[in-house]
């Protein structure tokens, strides 16, 4: 007999458990307790081991309307405990409104270990247990696992959904929190923030979950299939493919297009996700690659129904649907002439559903009483059917690619971002997989919990629509047996591997499955929660877009919000390389919704800079009749313009250690809003000159001289032949500036820059080691790729190391090359070093 | 909950095991529960250790744990649910394999030298008749292979408990597999005829028995061919290597005949196999075919000699078409659902010998000969009669001796 449940709903409250303490309980207050501590949900909080900074017990959540953001408790008992949970609702602040606790979604972590790292080893993680899963509350109950071993932790996460018609303004309340026999207030307070998430998702995805879900649920139904096609929708991340048991006839077809209603109805049901809420933005047709004619028949067989359907319903569902069918043809030998052919059936079969529909005209008039207009939109919308393929840019595919999706790292320089904008103007997609790793963005379980949410924050600042990731639930085991080849194989326990797909933690699936935990459906995890939030966040910034080009038409200039982004994420993101703090992660996203209000006082920001120097520059356009007034930051010019005033604020953080600048704007009616803009620390900038060639040195560097390179001073670095003879697969320069000494516990951020003189599509792969005093062996730090022209490489991070353990820094290596022994490496001359920026914080 | 040894009426061998005998009448298992007589692989009464191993496949339905104690046996109140669907597009059974081995749920009984039969206890609570198979999994290599013994189906009376047998003939099985290293059984239900789960049937499992033959039978000698022999039917056991598929109303039937009670001459031996495509009532999508395992391809010279050896292999065979005109089949050598397909045009009521070079099958599949398959393709049809084929002597010669893609009549 398993313990049961109550569950009571009190007058005023909603009480989601019932204590079954034997002895009155001891109530404390979270800030006295030394068993509970609250950390942003961002925050990777492991079950044991390494350190973190505890915050004082209280939830403190900052949100839009529509909106659903989490916090993080964190249960460290003395001894062996069980624990239990009581929301309440919150009050507003200066009214009666309230925020009802039951639009609270109340989860425990789920552990899996670790044992070794992929990307963590870049972040400085550690090993060990690391929060995934998320059990909802009440199943943790009825398992009966809502307990915690003495030495170890356990965080709950408490997802606040705020309704679009909730007040804005602050609320308050108390939780509950019954831990072994104390009963531990927790303070809350909500802010309410009047902005609101747009309910009509902008962003476009293909997250397959028709891998392996039926082994994991002990279901291989159609309605099961539903159930994850909806789950994903949840976190605002529609499916691939919605039906996969199909041998592709009229019948199956026809059923396509009616789970294609079903999922557009499910996503823009109001009583699940609020008025004006569209989630189900697209969805793939299964297609024959066998030839033109079964190409296209297949496609007609497919949107003919879509077509038919969409017509009954009113509602243009042709225009949602893509095609992805060319997985990675470079990785895969596929050769870029049969992409070719395979976009080239793609073109005729367009070419035909256009005159498929034409014909069909009449009957979809006289049938479901749409008039020619909606015909003619059906039409025009083939243009967006698009065939993505999973291949970033290269000549060799030149003309044979209808829309690329390259991995997340292609769009680290501006010139590829430029390079996608120019091939695929109209809709841009992007993906993860396996690689690249961190520092660029990821999806595993060892790397930064804000790194799934800065993936939707660079979505919108890069134009990339659409985002694909190829399994959220592969519940098979893709190993290798020894050392003989990689075969999916079955699971004993779904739940305690991490690296289910080879050695990548977390690759592969974004849910857990529910049936063994009690659970019709799957778990989320903590990466696929950080997912929705940052395409909510890309929600908030459209909608802050949307105002800065409104006001840009108004006053006859060209300007969007990207340089308010660029500045707002500056101390997180270098291109695509992710690094920064919790804490940075949290005063940038306080500041997007600071941004978010901000807007509404008509003052806009149109342009930023950053110099690499040291040397920040804001532009701000004060519309007339609003005053501003500014702190920490000084007026540089002013000039007068279309309907308002045009004032540049500079900031020389080589020479301040102000954390914020702050931005009041006062408006007509004297409302005031306040901005503020977090800076990036006090910045040092080392410059090289005429003494740095003397601090490289090593057996591979035959010159190291002082030049100009691109208008800068530089250090030229030549490196001798590696020959074939050899087993060093690299050509290694160490570095030992005069300022070794000022990589340390002061610094956030280092960032060399270095000049790659190599050929047009010559790419060169970089490690940075470096030697720490305590430690034997040398510790990488920094990988990644130099392409042609300027190269910032990010060391980051650098203050969140453990400086205790390691010791100062004795050297930095630099490796050049990654070639299997054996192969012969060229000496070359290429190279230039121009100089050091330390970001303080 | 597992390894659980009953007494029964074995009274005279349990002097054996009555080391750690409670008072029940029921013992743990000390020993290794291979040697017991009788085990009780799952009586379904806790999720985890009774449920969570069943491995449900595409399209197959689901498992639920039922806690009525109406449709429990044993007393226990709780039971195995099955809603099954099987594949709606391609009319498939559906499916669900349990595993002889486990190392969370430390069990390993993959051992089949002395297993007599399995013993499942169903109950229909359905108004109809359920077809069910039941058979082993002697390999599951992935999560997305597996090999089956052949599927032989029985009925479950509606509303009724119903006891189903699988009878292990260690002499057949081990003519293809490892009897000590079975990875699993399965439980099939005919095709349910819907994507909908709620429409699936509902029927009941109770407890899962091995019984166990006190002295172990002798094993079979398992597949042995001649050196250029891929199959030539000689052997009637070699039928279990062939495996015959089509849409669940119309499946062919397959099996080894003497050729003469067919009024036909086998162009070698005595024996040939026979196989049998029916008309579908309406078209499914779906053909019919016989797929030879795997296993003879291992058994085969072509997975004795090296790789550019193999390429140098020609396959040759012997088709008659009983039908009364010109019939195309479709020959594929089959590589994790890839294939290099033929078209074999075969002309009435003669015996024909086709010979393919193995080039191009090795070189599209590297790995072919480990894992490779041969299967005989014939489409769909509507036409209101049977269509017999016979097939005889499959055999290797090298290209040299043998001019690849020739016909003989």
């Amino acid at each position: 007999m398993k313990k049961g449940i109550h569950l009571l709903l009190l007058s005023g409250g909603f009480l989601l458990a019932l204590s079954y303490a034997s002895k009155p309980a001891l109530r404390v207050k979270a800030a006295d307790s030394q068993e509970l501590w609250s950390a942003p949900f961002v925050e990777k909080v492991l079950r044991s081991g390494r350190k973190y900074v505890h915050g004082t017990g209280e939830i403190n959540v900052d949100a839009a309307k529509d909106e659903a953001e989490a916090a993080q408790i964190v249960l460290e008992p003395e001894d062996n405990a069980s624990y239990r949970v009581t929301l309440q609702d919150l009050k507003r602040d200066g009214g009666d409104e309230v925020y009802a606790a039951s639009h609270i979604d109340l989860y425990q972590a789920m552990y899996v270990n670790v044992p070794a790292l992929f990307n963590g080893r870049v972040r400085n993680f550690s090993s060990g247990y690391y929060p995934d899963a998320m059990l909802p509350y009440e199943a943790a109950m009825k398992k009966g696992v809502n307990t915690i071993a003495k030495g170890q932790r356990l965080s709950l996460y408490f997802d606040f959904n705020i309704p679009f018609n909730q007040k804005e303004g602050t609320y308050r309340g108390t939780f509950l929190i019954l831990l072994g026999n104390k009963e531990i207030e927790v303070p809350v307070t909500l802010r309410v923030r009047n902005i609101v998430v747009n309910p009509d998702v902008s962003t476009l995805s293909m997250f397959s979950d028709t891998w392996t879900h039926c082994i994991g649920e002990y279901n291989g139904s159609q309605r099961m299939q539903d159930l994850y096609h909806k789950a994903l929708m949840k976190y605002r991340v529609c499916p691939t493919s919605l039906v996969t048991d199909t041998a592709g006839t009229d019948e199956d077809a026809a059923y396509y297009a009616e789970k294609v209603v079903e999922m557009y109805h499910y996503g823009s049901d109001e009583t699940v996700f609020g008025p004006g809420a569209d989630r189900f933005t697209n969805f793939t047709i299964p297609v024959s690659l066998a030839s033109a004619v079964s190409y296209s028949e297949g496609f007609q067989r497919y949107l003919k129904p879509i077509v038919q359907v969409s017509c009954r319903e009113k509602v243009n569902l042709l225009e949602r649907c893509r095609v992805y069918c060319i997985d990675e043809p470079a990785a895969n030998g596929t050769k870029p002439s049969y992409c070719a052919t395979i976009l080239s059936y793609h073109q005729e079969a367009l070419s035909k559903i256009r005159k498929m529909i034409e014909d069909l005209r009449g009957e979809l008039k006289n049938t479901y009483g749409v008039d020619d207009a909606f015909v003619d939109a059906l039409v025009a919308s083939t243009s967006k059917i698009h065939n993505v393929v999973t291949q970033s840019y290269t000549k060799d595919f030149d003309g044979t690619i209808d829309t690329y999706c390259p991995l997340f790292d292609s769009y680290d320089t501006v010139a590829m971002r430029n390079k996608y904008q120019e091939i695929n103007p109209d809709e841009r997609w992007w993906y993860g997989c396996l690689v690249p790793a961190a520092p660029f963005p990821t999806y595993h379980i060892d790397d930064l919990g804000y790194g799934p949410r800065l993936v939707g924050w660079l979505q919108n600042l890069y134009g990339v629509r659409g985002n694909l990731y190829w399994a959220t639930e592969s519940y098979a085991a893709y190993q290798s047996i020894g050392g003989g080849p990689h075969y999916y194989r079955y699971l004993d326990d779904y739940y305690s591997t991490a690296a289910l797909f080879d050695i990548y933690p977390g690759e592969g699936y974004l849910f857990r499955p529910g049936k063994t935990m009690g659970v019709d459906g799957p778990l989320p995890t903590i990466r696929l929660t950080s997912i929705r939030d940052g395409l909510e966040e890309y929600e908030l910034m459209e909608s802050i877009q949307k105002e800065y080009r409104k006001v840009a038409q108004t006053i006859g200039m060209s300007f969007d919000a990207s340089s308010s982004f660029t500045s707002m994420i500056s101390k997180m993101v270098n291109g695509m390389q992710l690094g920064g703090t919790v804490d940075d992660f949290v005063g940038a996203r306080a500041e997007l919704l600071d941004l978010s209000e901000f807007s509404d006082s008509g003052v806009v920001f149109p342009s930023y800079s950053d110099d690499s120097k040291g040397h920040l520059d804001y532009g701000v356009y004060v519309p007339s009749g609003v005053t501003l007034t500014v702190e920490g930051a000084n007026k540089i010019s002013e000039e007068s313009t279309s309907g308002g005033t045009l004032y540049h604020y500079g900031v020389d953080m080589t020479s301040s250690s102000a954390e914020v600048a702050t931005f009041k704007a006062t408006n007509a009616e004297g409302k005031t809003y306040s901005l503020k803009r977090r800076l990036p620390g006090r910045v040092v900038v080392h410059d090289v000159n005429s003494q740095s060639p003397a601090e490289f040195s090593g057996a591979d560097l035959t010159g190291a001289s002082f030049t100009q390179k691109d208008g800068e001073n530089a250090v030229q670095l030549s490196l001798r032949a590696v020959g074939s003879d050899e087993v060093k697969r690299f050509q290694k320069v160490t570095w030992k500036p005069s300022y070794l000494s000022e990589f340390n516990d002061k610094v956030v951020k280092a960032v060399f820059k270095f000049y790659f003189d190599g050929g047009e599509k010559e790419t060169l792969p970089l490690l940075m080691l470096v030697k720490y005093k305590n430690k034997i062996a040398l510790s990488q730090e920094v990988s990644l790729t130099l392409k042609k022209g300027e190269n910032l490489v990010s060391w980051n991070n650098i203050a969140g190391l453990d400086w205790a353990d390691l010791g100062a820094v004795e050297k930095i290596d630099f490796r050049f090359a990654d070639v299997p022994s054996g192969v012969a490496l060229p000496a070359r001359s290429d190279l230039y070093f121009m100089g050091t920026t330390l970001y303080q914080g | 909950m597992k390894q659980t040894i009953r007494l029964g009426s074995l009274v005279g061998v349990m002097a054996l095991l009555l080391g750690g005998c409670d008072k029940g009448g029921e013992i743990s298992s000390s020993v290794n529960p291979s040697d017991a007589p009788e085990t009780i692989y799952s009586d379904f009464v806790d999720w985890d250790s009774d449920f969570s191993f069943i491995r449900v496949g595409p399209a197959s339905g689901a498992i639920y744990q039922n806690e009525n104690p109406e449709y429990s046996r044993d007393g226990t109140g709780k039971s195995c649910l099955f809603r099954p669907l099987g594949s709606y597009a391609k009319k498939e059974p559906a499916t669900f394999l349990f595993p002889n081995y486990s190392e969370k749920y430390q069990f390993d009984y993959r051992d089949y030298s002395s297993t007599k039969e399995l013993v499942f206890d169903f109950y229909n609570a359905e108004e109809k008749e359920i077809n069910v198979a039941v058979g082993l999994a002697p390999s599951i290599p992935t999560a997305y292979t597996n090999t089956l013994t052949k599927t032989e189906w029985q009925t479950l009376a509606p509303k009724t408990w119903s006891t189903i047998k699988y009878q292990v003939d260690q002499t057949s099985l081990g003519f293809l597999f490892d009897v000590t290293k079975i990875d699993g059984f399965y439980v099939q239900f005919g095709n349910s005829g819907t994507r909908n789960e709620e429409e699936a049937p509902h029927i009941y499992l109770d407890n899962i028995k091995i019984e166990r033959y006190i002295v172990a039978p002798p094993k079979g000698e398992g597949l042995r061919l001649d050196p250029m022999e891929f199959m030539n039917f000689e052997d009637p056991l070699q039928e279990m290597a062939v495996d015959v598929a089509g849409p669940a109303d119309a499946k062919p039937d397959g099996g080894i005949v003497k050729a003469t009670s067919v009024g036909l001459e086998a162009p070698s031996g005595d024996y040939i196999y026979s196989w049998t495509c029916h008309p579908s009532p309406k078209n499914n999508g779906y053909w019919s075919s016989i797929i030879f395992s795997s296993l003879v391809t291992e058994a085969s010279i072509l997975h004795q000699v090296d790789a550019t050896l193999a390429k140098q292999l020609v396959l040759n065979f012997w088709i008659y078409n009983g039908t009364n005109s010109m019939k195309w089949m479709e020959f594929d050598f089959l590589y994790a659902e890839q294939t290099v397909y033929s078209s074999l045009q075969l002309k009435p009521k003669e015996w024909m010998k086709f010979s393919l070079s193995m080039e191009p099958a090795l070189t599209k599949f590297e790995n072919f000969a480990e894992g490779g398959k041969l299967r005989f393709v014939y489409p769909e049809y509507t036409e209101n009669e049977d269509y017999p084929f016979y097939i005889d002597n499959l055999y290797f010669s090298w290209a040299s001796e043998t001019r690849p893609g020739s016909i003989e009549y």
